[in-house]
């Protein structure tokens, strides 16, 4: 956003434009310690606080920023996500061990996001409505919530409270049945047996993460924020380590990595890599992140770092054959170095069954080379270099469906001392290309030596079609 | 028994040199001269790639007597780099054509299963044409034997072909160069990544004039009329260049015209004259005609 928050300690809100006017959306503490309340108008706050300072409201950004916070807060565990439009949902099933237990995870989130400003109320439970109720709800156990903790519609809500069921406990003493029978209503806010049954667990209820969360994943946290790269490789050693380690036992290879650095800053960077094989080599996951690493930003320092596998195959036992050595595997992690890092990779020119010489091959992406296959007899004369779109040219020929004699093609004249031809390519009838007209190919050879392949479009003396042109196709060694 | 100078230079050379008895009574000349080339040879390149070079594949060379008396004792370096450049512009395919073939010179060893990898930029391919597999079946590449990619930036190019080099995955490289990029730091950088990775590197140059480099040889290449095949005496025969040595560490400078058969991987020489004997209509203005003698040029 770029505006610097205001000093604390001064009255703060945010303004937002409403039917009615401009109204408060948000007041900060200060703020409400004067009395000021969320959807007070504006004019009206003014005029009992004077000094109070106000900032216009803007969703997206807050949208943008509760996604950020969710991104820095898969540090803790990678099934996050958001809850609008001011919450954050955490599974965090097997994860307090790494954090030194539940209470001291809870302290070090708060601490953290206290660094950054934010003040933050957390509950922890055994389900999502559990948690969410806890974390907005003053209570001991779950049974002596309020009935508005199970994320219930507010007329559901008064007409509970109106029938006398103002806890929890108290609607887990009605039998379900008629729970059932009298809340029945399209919307889930409407159901409240159905909420009932999420917060007890009887109910499944799945969090839906930001990132649909891998199998193989390495993470580390570290105790001090790295700034520099050598330490920085330390700690992806380690984790590719395990990551392999992991795909290794499963028999699965890597297809597409990501490597996820946490700033102390709470920024996050993404890098990803990908392999044309899956692969559980942490030598070769190594060559292709190290010189990712090299382009990250530290910033202030990285204090955790993740390495998932997003997308992995069964990965195929190199077993060298007889004559066969480890050249097609170096050849195979060449392509996948250049591949990450230039965004190229290796082609093999397939054969193609099509007479037109263009389409008679298919630049196909192969980290190795085609295999040897029983090929068709060798067209006649073809060239080395071949252009993407044929270049114009005018070319005199003694007779008109003779052997050209001079050609004129960039601008340079050049006398034909050699002409091989004509071979006729007719156009694929099978394939109905408007417009396309038969050629003939000829090879010429020009006084100083160098070769041409060029054709005439096109046949003289075709009534309605306009005159033939010619065009050089390639050139030859 | 005479001390020759082959037996000093034994004597006093690496501790691993032969030392090969030095008969007197005469005509030991060239096994004189073969002793000595030998050490000055490993005094040169390194103990280790001199006995590589000598104990293992067959020799790279053209398979013509006339010139590879003109290449260093074991031929061309095998895990070194050598570049091509063109004598005019539009002599640009002739020194790819020329690279290739010396390239496979260096594939006709048995004992070389790596395959061939041809970098090119996308620049290059833009004016001169991509690489079409039908072509380079018909001067000796088959598919199954190389694999080729295309980079945008010329330094990017330089990199690829430095970890190939390195990795040793490949038999030899050959890439687009541009004058520019390609200068003595850099082409010592692939010399080295070549050697340690015993491949071979060639670098084609799209312009004719290109600076000093790091290269074991340099050539340029230009396209020359071809011999008719017999059956037909207005066709154009089997690809015919002008080839230039301009440098070659370990050998001396040269020029010839050679003739590529494809079906055997060989080149033939071909002798000056007959080219105007061929021709007869061609106005030989005589500036093909000048360049019959090695044009020798100190670099």
């Amino acid at each position: 956003m770029g505006r610097k928050p205001p000093a604390k300690g001064l009255p703060f809100a945010l303004v937002e434009t409403s039917k009615s006017g401009l109204r408060l959306i948000a007041v900060n503490a200060t703020a409400r310690s004067f009395g000021l309340m969320r959807g007070m108008r504006l004019a009206d706050a003014r005029a009992q606080l004077p000094e109070l300072l106000t900032e216009p409201h803007e969703p997206e950004e807050d949208m943008n920023s509760l996604l950020g916070l969710c991104r820095w807060m898969e540090r803790y565990s990678p099934w996050v996500a958001p809850d609008q439009p001011d919450g954050i949902l955490l599974d965090v099933t097997g994860v307090p061990h790494l954090f030194g237990g539940e209470q001291r995870m809870m302290a070090e989130i708060r601490q953290r996001l206290a660094q950054y400003g934010f003040s933050v109320r957390i509950g922890q439970g055994a389900t999502l409505g559990a948690a969410w109720a806890l974390a907005r709800y003053e209570a001991k156990d779950l049974q002596s919530l309020p009935v508005e903790a199970l994320r219930i519609d507010g007329m559901a809500a008064k007409t509970l409270r109106r029938l006398g069921l103002k806890t929890v406990g108290a609607l887990l003493a009605i039998p379900r049945a008629s729970l059932a029978r009298r809340f029945r209503g399209e919307t889930i806010g409407e159901n409240v047996l159905i909420r009932l049954d999420e917060m007890m667990g009887v109910r499944d209820e799945p969090l839906n993460p930001l990132n649909p969360p891998t199998s193989f994943m390495a993470h580390r946290a570290l105790m001090e924020p790295v700034i520099h790269a050598e330490g920085l490789e330390i700690v992806l050693e380690g984790i590719v380590n395990q990551l392999c380690r992991d795909l290794e036992k499963a028999g699965k290879g890597a297809l597409r990595l990501i490597l996820k650095l946490f700033r102390v800053d709470g920024s996050r960077a993404n890098l990803p890599a990908g392999f044309s094989v899956a692969s559980h080599d942490p030598r070769h996951m190594l060559r292709v992140l190290k010189p990712k690493l090299e382009t990250v930003d530290a910033g202030f320092g990285i204090d955790a770092m993740t390495l998932e596998a997003r997308e992995t195959a069964g990965a195929m036992v190199q077993q060298h054959g007889f004559l066969e050595d480890d050249s097609t595997l170096a050849l195979e992690q060449l392509n996948d170095r250049v591949l990450n890092r230039h965004e190229q990779q290796f082609l093999a020119l397939e054969d193609v069954e099509s007479h037109i010489p263009e389409r008679a091959e298919m630049p196909r992406p192969s980290a190795r080379p085609l295999p040897p296959k029983a090929t068709r007899p060798a067209p006649t004369a073809r060239p080395l270099l071949i252009f993407e779109a044929p270049e114009p040219a005018k070319v005199v020929a003694a007779v008109p469906d003779g052997p050209p004699m001079r050609l004129t093609w960039r601008r340079v004249t050049r006398r034909v001392v050699k002409a091989q031809g004509p071979e006729r390519v007719a156009p694929e009838w099978w394939r109905l290309t408007a417009g396309e007209r038969p050629r003939d190919y000829y090879v010429i050879e020009d006084e100083q030596g160098r070769r041409y392949w060029l054709y005439r479009e096109g046949l003289y003396g075709e009534p309605g079609e306009e005159q033939p042109k010619w065009y050089v196709h390639g050139l030859s060694a | 028994m005479r001390m020759g100078p082959a037996h000093q230079a034994a004597r006093s050379g690496n501790a691993c040199a032969a030392v090969t008895p030095f008969r007197p009574g005469g005509g030991d000349a060239s096994r004189l001269l073969a002793t000595l080339r030998d050490h000055i040879a490993r005094l040169e390149q390194g103990h280790a790639q001199f006995e590589h070079q000598k104990s293992r594949a067959a020799p790279w060379l053209t398979g013509l007597a006339e010139l590879d008396r003109h290449l260093p004792a074991q031929g061309l370096q095998r895990a070194g780099l050598h570049d091509v450049s063109p004598r005019a512009y539009g002599d640009q395919p002739a020194a790819m054509g020329f690279a290739l073939a010396l390239a496979l010179r260096r594939l006709t060893d048995a004992g070389e299963r790596r395959p061939l990898l041809w970098c090119r930029l996308a620049a290059h391919e833009r004016e001169h044409g991509r690489l079409y597999g039908h072509g380079l079946e018909r001067l000796g590449l088959p598919r199954h034997r190389f694999v080729t990619i295309t980079l945008k930036k010329p330094a990017s190019l330089l990199w690829t072909m430095e970890e190939a080099l390195k990795s040793g995955a490949v038999a030899a490289v050959l890439g687009d160069a541009e004058a520019a990029h390609a200068d003595l730091t850099t082409t010592r950088r692939l010399a080295l990544a070549a050697g340690a990775g015993k491949s071979a590197a060639i670098l084609t140059f799209a312009k004719p004039d290109c600076a000093a480099t790091a290269s074991h040889t340099r050539w340029t290449a230009a396209a020359v009329p071809s011999l008719s095949p017999a059956h037909d005496a207005s066709a154009p025969g089997a690809p015919c260049w002008s080839v230039e040595l301009t440098r070659a560490r370990g050998g001396r400078p040269g020029a010839w015209i050679l003739e590529w058969h494809h079906a055997q991987s060989c080149f033939s020489l071909v002798p000056g004259f007959s080219r105007r004997a061929l021709h007869p209509f061609t106005d030989q203005d005589g500036s093909e005609a000048a360049r019959q003698g090695p044009a020798l040029r100190a670099g």
